[in-house]
């Protein structure tokens, strides 16, 4: 292994009576990714979460956080270098974000100065003194993410961090977001329902669907599916597919057509000759392209669409 | 013992600005005023000075309405975690269950004590002012003891129901029907077994000179304790947050 | 009335009917309990005997019975923190009605139950003779005005406040007043107190001869302060509503 994964869920199951949440889920985030967690509504993407964070507890299977099983006996030990955000933030509404802050930080252990710290970074500094029953939804949702953040965890889990923000808002949570790994050696797991969000700020992506993961590596990958390509329509399929080994192409077939990766115009005008020589008769040279949504569709299912 | 003085502090940030304290010194100071009051007023049947004011004061304050004050400040504790979707950081909390709770427990327990405090406090004053001479009895001190034993075994009874129902007033009517019901089982004999006359017993309530069993109240009042800490800390330990 | 099925649609499965049946019930068990095995003297008055019992019992109990109730139809409101939703369906008058008609047809249920219950209470404890309805439709009256005047005070406080304890414990003191305010006699003063109001307008009282021990019920003549108390209770729910109504829509969403 080269990296060390920081999180790996095995076989990970979650049943509800009768009805499978999450079903074996084997989930790898490597050490300081920022790892996109993307999913459809209902898909499973909570449970999973919580599951890590021992809010709900596994049908089956294990998870590991740091190397160290989670379980009752090393629930406290990881906890402490776990910060997290679940569905809607966690508040008292009769306090103030300072005071709400104070609670964590005293829980936490962590020293008093990271309260002025996380307020910074966040932005929260001039309503720090407001109770939080007066504060707005985007505000509530960043008061949330100070308190994730306090004490600088290794492993920050965030569910859907930039619902209720504005689009301002959504950026700059983002960017945040985009700068955590790097300032802070923490490794983040961020889910959401919107592909282009995880886009913008995930290095590695998991995509679950109706509570199996589907697809899981680096964005990149995600990205490389999406490159465009040359589909070919030839009256002899698997002459053609020799004939473009030979000149060094590996092509997919899917239903008449031989797909091979995007390539210049020249290259092009090449294969056909090729293929024209050897009496094969060429129909149709399309380009295909197939964008990250039409992947992500195609993996998650279109009666699921978003 | 550090964790649970740190969780202790934070459920003292939590209950900043709730006025709850103000129900602790009105209901005692309510009772107090009408029962010195009757006493005043029946100085002819009530002879026996500061166990007749004892009476007057306790009577209808440790049945009924004690268990529910109770009831009220155990719905009042567990209704921060059940609103603004605080199980959540509430339960990720570093910190073991059983302390989270235990901190729940110490201020129940705590608020238990302060009242109690506030009551003898007020009986002392209104038995001078209706200028009773007699020594305060000493068997008071006991009274004290005994009432926070009972005390805090209905505070463990009420922080389990207020746990398991997400409801604020439910539980605190539980503890007023639970204190009427104590009326009956103290007069039926029960008192001791029931968790709800606990209180008044300890405290002798309307009977100053009644004799009780001490061993049995102690090994009744831990058995409710211990019952119904474990059934809440189990609870804990088993709940889960339901899928979002 | 669109608004009022609303509200009872909003409480399904919030059980509420039950915990009002539950209280009622612990009710009932005390009368059990406190009429059980009269006496020949004691069946001879005991349908005028109940109509002296119940004001008492009521007086305790019906406070907090009302701050649970109020507090059960106010508590979704800010758990789901719903208000403002309604708002833009419903102008905030029609809300505070529905949420008063609501409980007022909970508080007619669980008298309607009350009757019903005493009546066969009093058959199966072989009273003599039969209630004299008129009596008892007296007693139920009044009964429900003092009630629902309490019910106002209680839904006020629990709309107005999120904190549920400030309510709570108004139910609380004011079921310890009520229990007070019976030692009290021969002061007038409990009538003025929203929780005097059913011992205040007692028409059955009680002789307790300490020799015989022998309790002797009679009807009261409604004297002037008597009928002064009546009119407190109306005077009670009106100012209830029309403040509670007051607070509620002057309340910004």
């Amino acid at each position: 292994m080269a990296a060390q994964n920081l999180i790996e869920t095995s076989d990970l199951t979650k049943q509800y009576g009768k009805n499978i949440c999450v079903s074996h889920l084997n989930m790898q985030v490597p050490e300081g990714a920022i790892y996109g967690f993307l999913g459809p509504n209902g898909a499973g993407k909570s449970t999973t979460l919580k599951m890590l964070l021992g809010l709900a507890r596994p049908t089956n299977g294990s998870i590991t956080l740091f190397g160290i099983p989670v379980n009752e006996k090393n629930r406290v030990r990881l906890l402490t270098d776990t910060g997290s955000l679940i569905e809607s933030p966690s508040y008292y509404g009769h306090l103030t974000g300072e005071e709400n802050l104070c609670i964590i930080q005293t829980l936490k252990n962590c020293p008093k100065e990271d309260i002025d710290k996380v307020l910074h970074i966040v932005r929260l500094e001039e309503a720090r003194h407001k109770q939080v029953n007066h504060y707005s939804l985007g505000m509530k949702q960043r008061l949330g993410l100070a308190a994730a953040l306090l004490g600088f965890p290794r492993l920050l889990i965030l569910d859907e961090p930039t619902n209720g923000l504005d689009p301002a808002g959504i950026q700059e949570m983002r960017e945040l977001i985009r700068t955590l790994p790097s300032d802070y050696g923490m490794t983040v797991v961020v889910s959401s329902h919107l592909l282009s969000e995880i886009d913008q700020m995930a290095d590695h992506a998991g995509i679950i669907s109706r509570g199996r993961l589907v697809y899981q590596n680096t964005l990149e990958a995600l990205h490389s599916h999406a490159r465009q390509q040359i589909a070919l329509r030839t009256s002899h399929l698997p002459v053609a597919l020799d004939i473009l080994r030979q000149n060094g192409i590996e092509a997919a077939v899917e239903e008449d057509y031989l797909l091979i990766p995007m390539t210049d115009d020249a290259c092009v005008a090449h294969l056909c000759r090729q293929l024209i020589s050897q009496n094969l008769s060429l129909y149709r040279v399309e380009k295909r392209e197939k964008s990250l949504e039409d992947i992500f569709l195609s993996l998650t299912g279109k009666e699921h669409s978003l | 013992m550090n964790t649970l003085i740190k969780v202790i502090r934070t459920e003292q940030m939590k209950l900043k600005r709730s006025p709850v304290w103000i129900a602790f010194l009105t209901l005692p100071a309510i009772s107090a005023f009408f029962g010195t009051f009757n006493y005043l007023n029946n100085l002819d049947l009530l002879k026996s000075e500061w166990f007749s004011l004892w009476s007057q004061h306790s009577l209808f304050l440790c049945y009924f309405f004690m268990p529910a004050l109770i009831g009220t400040y155990c719905s009042c504790l567990w209704r921060l975690e059940h609103t603004r979707h605080n199980w959540h950081s509430f339960l990720t909390a570093p910190v073991p269950r059983l302390t989270l709770y235990l901190g729940k427990l110490f201020h129940a327990v705590l608020m238990t004590v302060l009242s109690s405090v506030w009551i003898f406090t007020l009986f002392y004053v209104c038995g001078r002012l209706c200028g009773i001479q007699a020594p305060f009895p000493a068997a008071a001190s006991e009274w004290f003891v005994c009432g926070i034993a009972g005390g805090t075994a209905i505070c463990c009874v009420q922080l389990y129901i207020s746990l398991m129902i997400r409801s604020f007033a439910l539980p605190v009517g539980i503890a007023l029907a639970g204190g009427i019901g104590g009326l009956f089982m103290t007069s039926k004999g029960f008192g001791l077994y029931y968790p709800y006359s606990l209180y008044s017993m300890g405290m002798r309530a309307n009977n100053p000179q009644r004799e009780i069993d001490l061993v049995s109240f102690c090994v009744n009042s831990a058995a409710y304790i211990v019952v119904f800490a474990g059934l809440s800390v189990f609870y804990l330990h088993k709940h889960e947050m339901a899928a979002g | 009335m669109k608004t009022l099925k609303m509200e009872f649609y909003k409480i399904k499965r919030r059980k509420t009917g039950l915990t009002l049946g539950a209280m009622t019930a612990v009710q009932f068990l005390w009368c059990v309990w406190a009429f059980r095995g009269p006496d020949e003297y004691e069946r001879l008055q005991g349908w005028l005997g109940t109509l002296y019992s119940m004001p008492l019992l009521n007086s305790i109990m019906m406070p907090t019975i009302m701050a649970v109730l109020a507090s059960r139809l106010a508590d979704i409101e800010h758990k789901g923190n719903t208000y403002k939703q309604l708002r833009t369906l419903r102008n905030a008058g029609t809300l505070f009605n529905a949420k008063v008609l609501c409980g007022l047809l909970f508080i007619l249920m669980m008298y309607a139950a009350q009757l019903l219950f005493l009546i066969l209470l009093g058959h199966s404890l072989h009273y003599e003779g039969r209630p004299d309805m008129g009596l008892y439709l007296r007693y139920l009256f009044l009964s429900i005005a003092c009630t629902f005047a309490l019910y106002l005070l209680q839904l006020t406080l629990s709309m107005l406040f999120f904190n549920q304890m400030i309510p709570l414990v108004t139910g609380l003191c004011g079921s310890m007043l009520g229990l007070i305010l019976m030692y009290l006699y021969n002061w007038n003063l409990r009538s003025l107190f929203p929780w005097g109001g059913y011992i205040a307008t007692m028409f059955v009282g009680a002789d307790w001869n300490p020799q015989t021990r022998i309790m002797t019920y009679y009807l009261m003549e409604t004297s002037e302060n008597g009928l002064l108390s009546h009119g407190f209770i109306f005077l009670w729910a009106a100012v209830f509503y029309i403040t509670g109504r007051w607070l509620f829509t002057r309340r910004e969403a």
